[in-house]
């Protein structure tokens, strides 16, 4: 059921993008988009991925939208926390190492491109689950401290995606 | 109505974008540079493309900007992050200011 649900998923996006991309919702590009969204999926699994997108990357349309809004509102919040340091012209970058629980390669995928996302932090690199991220202005060093001062939340709602 | 509250909200990303821009003529040292560029095009480019996609109102066109909006944000860390580690490993110095 959860698999069914999640292949919709994915032909409903594409179906959306089909439709987009043609400017009209007539009968004919209303028929061919759930054919091409199948087809292209069906494509892509067989000889780009080799497996099948459920068990590589497995999200919910919900869960996405709320992790959309939640990485804006991150976004503007430490994109105001660095307007002091660009008036003042203070910086001390340095690159701190952080930990992370999570262990599925698409979780810390999107873990590293958030902080790379959010100003003021940019991930150099991920050893097993160690992060480098370099820090425009390192409150701590502190592996533990460190780590709840870049994620946040972040991985919170990270775990509930599996 | 809608055209002043879309104005008011490019004008604020392109606010962000000076902001950055001086932030990029200010600092010296390499990695600061870009930590604050990275102001430019996440802060400042969203809120210029929300802006236009209020001021549009909702069609086609609005979706369009939307989809590339999304395509930005998942593209724009991998090159921040790429040219970062390249310079961390070619052996740039981290520097105080």
């Amino acid at each position: 059921m959860k698999k069914q649900f999640y292949y919709f998923q994915l032909v409903l996006i594409f179906t959306i993008f089909w439709i987009v991309l043609f400017e009209r919702a007539t009968p004919f590009v209303l028929l061919t988009a759930p054919l091409i969204s199948v087809f292209s999926i069906k494509i892509s699994e067989k000889f780009l991925l080799k497996d099948s997108y459920y068990d590589l990357y497995y999200f919910n349309i919900f869960w996405l939208i709320k992790y959309s809004f939640f990485l804006l509102l991150e976004i503007y919040k430490s994109g105001l926390s660095i307007i002091p340091h660009i008036i003042s012209g203070h910086s001390n970058p340095d690159i701190v190492e952080i930990y992370t629980d999570l262990d599925s390669n698409l979780q810390l995928a999107l873990l590293a491109n958030s902080i790379t996302l959010t100003p003021g932090t940019i991930t150099m690199d991920i050893e097993g689950q160690r992060l480098k991220v370099l820090w425009m202005d390192p409150k701590t060093k502190n592996i533990t401290m460190a780590g709840i001062l870049i994620k946040g939340k972040l991985e919170k709602l990270l775990k509930e995606v599996l | 109505m809608r055209e002043l509250i879309s104005n008011i909200i490019i004008f604020i990303g392109i606010s962000f974008i000076a902001l950055g821009i001086i932030g990029i003529y200010r600092f010296t040292n390499f990695y600061s540079r870009a930590l604050v560029a990275s102001k430019v095009d996440t802060v400042g480019y969203i809120t210029i493309v929300i802006g236009v996609m209020i001021r549009h109102g909702f069609s086609y066109f609005t979706m369009k900007v939307f989809f590339i909006l999304l395509i930005t944000l998942i593209i724009n860390p991998l090159i921040t992050h790429s040219i970062v580690r390249s310079a961390f490993i070619s052996g740039y110095k981290l520097r105080k200011e």
